[in-house]
């Protein structure tokens, strides 16, 4: 396959996947300008939201956030070039900071327990003596998933526009019936409503549980 | 103490507004069960989100930069896999290892995608997988799926390999392979699935049919062609 180099324009339209693959096929290719233009609009993408969801977890500051999203960043590049890069981006760039939270918070773990001259104090975040109760933290991505796994196609996707990306639920039911026509009776903003409240109910009951 | 939704919508609308992913300041105003379920439904929106679009002046000295050249200075120690098989050599090595016909493996795909009595045109699709002249890009999860539990191969890998995009293609050499392997299954040599159709398929001067041309798609159009997600 011959390697075809892209302007930024038309990266920025590719997946993340198609982004990554993309990089691996001009690094085959040894063009590195093209590779770097790529992987550089891949982190501009993903950086601040893995940032972000590094953030919602305990004792995380934004400098351990940032160095976080950063590793994130460079293990799913270095497994897409020795290919083992497969699925959906998404998930595997959850499992990546998944593991990389964990990482951290060994390592926090690990200099909470030295004696040393380091003043427990002069530590990011609250309350650093109860870090190891904090530590088996709950893999939320996966929690999330697994329960939405459990969905019909059509309230998997009621589920991603109204509980996850803020559609109102006249909206959520519109673009339902139009990825689903065939539905019948079709989907109205009560499902919506219904169908959210009870994936909320069980979201809840899971999480309560994986604690 | 706000609740959940109240929440979660400032967060969203706060996140939209100013591209601040920050969730730092919203948790705190939540506790126990209330957190962690604020925390998942944040986690679950940054997932979906697509982040931000290009803009090559913000990008200069931002952080994602800085990552983006740590990461380039060091790519060179990096071991590069050698470009993956693609579907006409890994296929026809898989059913070789697993000691299956091409007939066995066609009737039993076809009876494991819930086409039982296509066997005709499922075979036509899969001599098309077998010369790589359909892309994996078009190919759909159940299809993937059965093939990888007859052969004994991730589906992941199987996807893979037959992908034009990570071989270095783009959309419309995707769009332009599905299209062209509708049409080439679409000739009545295509009963024969065989030599007749690969010379079809092979040959430069059989037209695509344009977008919106591809109309009375049965299952099995679908499922070879529709894209990973297709259900039926």
């Amino acid at each position: 396959m011959t390697f075809r180099e892209k302007p930024d324009y038309e990266l920025d339209k590719l997946s993340d996947e198609e982004l990554i693959a993309y990089v691996v096929a001009a690094r085959r290719a040894g063009n590195d300008a093209a590779a770097k233009l790529g992987l550089g609009i891949f982190a501009y993408r993903n950086f601040d939201l893995l940032v972000g969801r590094a953030r919602a977890k305990p004792y995380i500051s934004q400098a351990d956030a940032e160095d976080i999203a950063g590793q994130v960043i460079e293990a799913a590049f270095k497994a897409a070039f020795n290919g083992q890069f497969y699925g959906e981006a998404m998930a595997f760039l959850s499992r990546v900071l998944f593991n990389k939270v964990n990482d951290f918070y060994r390592k926090l773990r690990f200099t909470d327990s030295l004696p040393e001259d380091q003043d427990p104090e002069d530590r990011k975040g609250p309350a650093v003596a109860t870090v190891e109760d904090e530590t088996d933290v709950v893999d939320l991505f996966d929690v999330v998933e697994r329960r939405s796994a459990l969905l019909s196609p059509e309230h998997r996707l009621v589920v991603d526009l109204f509980v996850f990306d803020g559609h109102d639920a006249i909206e959520t039911a519109a673009k339902v019936n139009k990825a689903f026509p065939e539905l019948n009776p079709p989907m109205s903003d009560q499902n919506v409503h219904k169908i959210a409240s009870r994936y909320r109910k069980d979201l809840r009951s899971d999480l309560e549980q994986s604690s | 103490m706000t609740d959940v939704d109240t929440l979660f919508s400032e967060y969203i609308k706060h996140y939209r507004d100013a591209g601040e992913a920050n969730p730092t300041a919203y948790l705190e105003r939540v506790d126990g069960g209330d957190r962690t379920e604020l925390a998942a439904l944040i986690d679950g929106y940054l997932a979906r989100s697509h982040g931000k679009s290009w803009d090559p002046v913000a990008f200069e000295g931002s952080p994602a930069a800085k990552v983006t050249e740590a990461i380039a200075a060091k790519w060179d120690d990096w071991e590069l896999a050698p470009e993956a098989a693609g579907w006409s050599e890994l296929l026809p090595a898989l059913r070789d290892r697993a000691k299956l016909k091409r007939a066995e493996l066609v009737a039993r795909l076809a009876e494991a995608i819930g086409a039982p009595g296509q066997e005709q045109k499922v075979a036509a699709y899969y001599h098309q997988m077998e010369i790589g002249a359909l892309p994996s890009e078009g190919v759909s999860d159940r299809v993937l799926g059965a093939l990888s539990a007859l052969l004994s191969e991730s589906a992941e890998k199987l996807r893979a390999a037959g992908s034009v995009i990570s071989a270095g293609g783009d959309r419309q050499e995707v769009f332009d392979k599905v299209a062209f392997a509708r049409t080439a299954i679409r000739d009545p040599a295509y009963a024969d699935a065989g030599e007749v159709v690969r010379e079809k398929a092979d040959s430069p001067g059989q037209a695509a049919p344009a977008p919106g041309q591809a109309e009375d798609l049965d299952e099995v159009d679908r499922l070879f062609t529709g894209g990973a997600d297709t259900t039926s």
